[in-house]
């Protein structure tokens, strides 16, 4: 069923938008304040972002789809070697098309559920947004919130709140040492210029390469599922080549359509030194890969962008920061599952007829 | 990029060019007054001294303008646009010396014996304080450190400038209190404000300096 790689399209669309939005945070401030130029930072993002996808992409695609079988969306392995091994025709003729179907409209939910709460200005995570929407799809084919359901819901949310703050604390850490042991010897210009230079070119491709390995699974480990007996449970098997098609989709959409809002992010963080607008971004590459690794679930890019510039903001007091930004933290907390997860419950509901 | 490149080198040299040539353009203008207000001036010397200050102000204009080409895609944009600022800064100073020079031959003003000495002082105190501005310029590129945890440097330029101000209000006044036409004192006045405006010229560029150490702290 040839056709059914064309549903593909929904995933690498939902990569495409994570691409101009989230990646924007890996190089935001150095384009916008002209340190690094946009063609060689989008360069810089593509490569890593590949790279980060290829090499750890794969890390994530297991806790996602954990969240996917508790919510109805593909099978687990058990029900799959039951049904293979009990030699069920009409089941294994069926797993491949509907998972692949079922996966494409949540993507589809997600990405136009993200495309206009940015164009109403809404503060949106992508991350967050297809979350929502897998736990919509469960909740209108019956799944309830407990038990394993809860358990993997439970994970997922914690990462929302350890995003900000972990990024809060790690960027405090490394700004504090940063301040303390690096800068009062940058004395000559010109050695400060290259720190910063570098250090922003460094920051980015880590940044890039973080967001490749967090998020290139997000957006295709619906269609992923394993080969059991020969025979293939979903549209994709090969876990590297899954993580790989979700970091070129990111990838093509930082190519393509990123500067905009990489000049809005790095505006919005001018306020930081140069060195602390780099620090930022080291910070919340670490707290991506560093909770990722821990729950190795993908976590908001976004929000750990934003917890990082508190973090350096807390550095020079209280009075330095900004508290609002929470407040917006809050709606896309609150916001993007909501409404990504009431759409596709919506979704579910019209077409339980024939995918249930 | 200059950080892999070997642009760096001849940057320094540049900048240094530069300010020797607005030093040694301050220096003509510093002896063309001494020359002019001392007894028996003789045209022809000073002639040689304007054409000195000329020199000096081309040589100054050109260095600038390598500056700026070897600046380009050179440094971080912020760091670009505050070193050209300052270089500007300091060759607008050459540049008045030239044109206050160029008046003073062209309409070959004779100022009067009883504004002289103070005249002098004022031009020795603006080039006390060009030197000043200069090792701060010094600091902010090579000790930025220092000069960021004591910046009196700063504070010695506005004070230079706050010694040319009292001078210059009592200048003023006496000027006003000459025998001579109300044409005649304008006429000196605005002179006079002429070479102080050297003196605000330098303690701008101090001020720039300030605000780019504020900027780089945030």
């Amino acid at each position: 069923m040839w056709w059914l790689y064309l549903l593909l399209g929904a995933g690498i669309f939902m990569g495409w938008s994570l691409g101009t939005n989230d990646a924007a945070n890996a190089f935001g401030t150095a384009v916008a304040t002209g340190v690094v130029k946009y063609r060689t930072a989008v360069t810089i993002i593509a490569i890593m972002v590949v790279l980060g996808a290829f090499l750890q992409g794969s890390l994530n695609l297991e806790s996602v789809n954990k969240l996917a079988v508790t919510n109805a969306v593909i099978p687990s392995e058990e029900i799959a070697r039951e049904q293979i091994a009990a030699g069920n025709q009409a089941w294994i003729d069926s797993v491949v098309w509907k998972s692949t179907v079922k996966a494409a409209l949540i993507f589809v939910v997600s990405a136009v559920v993200v495309f206009i709460m940015s164009y109403l200005k809404f503060p949106v995570s992508a991350n967050q947004s297809i979350t929502g929407a897998i736990i919509g799809w469960g909740l209108a084919n019956g799944c309830k919130m407990k038990g394993d359901n809860l358990k993997q819901i439970i994970k997922f949310a914690s990462t929302w709140i350890m995003s900000p703050a972990g990024a809060i604390i790690i960027s405090f850490i490394l700004i504090t040492i940063t301040n303390k042991l690096i800068v009062p010897k940058l004395s000559k210009l010109s050695y400060y210029d290259k720190i910063v230079k570098i250090g922003y070119i460094i920051a980015g491709a880590y940044g890039a390469y973080s967001i490749g390995r967090n998020s290139s699974a997000n957006v295709t480990s619906l269609y992923y599922g394993k080969i059991i007996d020969g025979t293939p449970t979903n549209l994709l098997s090969d876990a590297r080549f899954t993580a790989t098609i979700g970091g070129i989709a990111i990838a093509v959409g930082v190519l393509t359509y990123s500067k905009k809002v990489m000049m809005t992010v790095g505006t919005s963080i001018a306020p930081l030194t140069q060195i602390e607008g780099f620090v930022v971004i080291i910070a919340m590459s670490l707290t991506i890969t560093l909770i990722g690794d821990l729950m190795q679930i993908p976590v908001s890019t976004s929000q750990a962008v934003v917890g990082a510039v508190v973090g350096a903001g807390l550095t020079k007091g209280w009075r330095c920061v900004n508290f609002g930004v929470f407040k917006n933290i809050g709606i896309a907390w609150v916001s993007s599952p909501c409404a990504a997860g009431l759409v596709a419950y919506l979704v579910a509901l019209a077409t339980k007829g024939f995918l249930a | 990029m200059l950080i892999f490149s070997n642009k760096n080198p001849k940057l320094s040299k540049c900048f240094a060019d530069h300010r020797e040539d607005v030093v040694n353009c301050y220096g003509k203008f510093d002896e063309f007054f001494k020359v002019l207000f001392s007894d028996n001036a003789d045209p022809t010397v000073l002639q040689s001294i304007k054409i000195a200050v000329d020199n000096c102000e081309n040589a100054a204009d050109g260095e600038l303008r390598h500056v700026v080409d070897l600046l380009s895609d050179s440094f971080l944009p912020t760091t670009r646009t505050n070193l050209i600022t300052l270089v500007q800064s300091t060759d607008d100073v050459a540049n008045l010396c030239q044109e206050i020079v160029r008046h003073v031959m062209l309409e070959k003003i004779a100022f009067p014996a009883e504004i002289r000495a103070d005249l002098l002082e004022i031009i020795a105190i603006t080039k006390t304080q060009l030197s000043i501005l200069y090792n701060a310029v010094d600091m902010l590129i090579n000790d930025y450190k220092t000069l960021n945890n004591d910046r009196k440097v700063l504070d010695d330029v506005r004070a230079e400038e706050s010694k040319v101000d009292n001078i210059q209000a009592a200048l003023h006044e006496r000027i006003f209190t000459l025998d001579i036409s109300l044409a005649e004192k304008v006429y000196y006045r605005d002179m006079m404000e002429h070479i102080c405006d050297l003196s605000d010229m330098i303690e701008d560029i101090s001020d720039k300096i300030q605000i780019m150490l504020v900027e780089r702290e945030a």
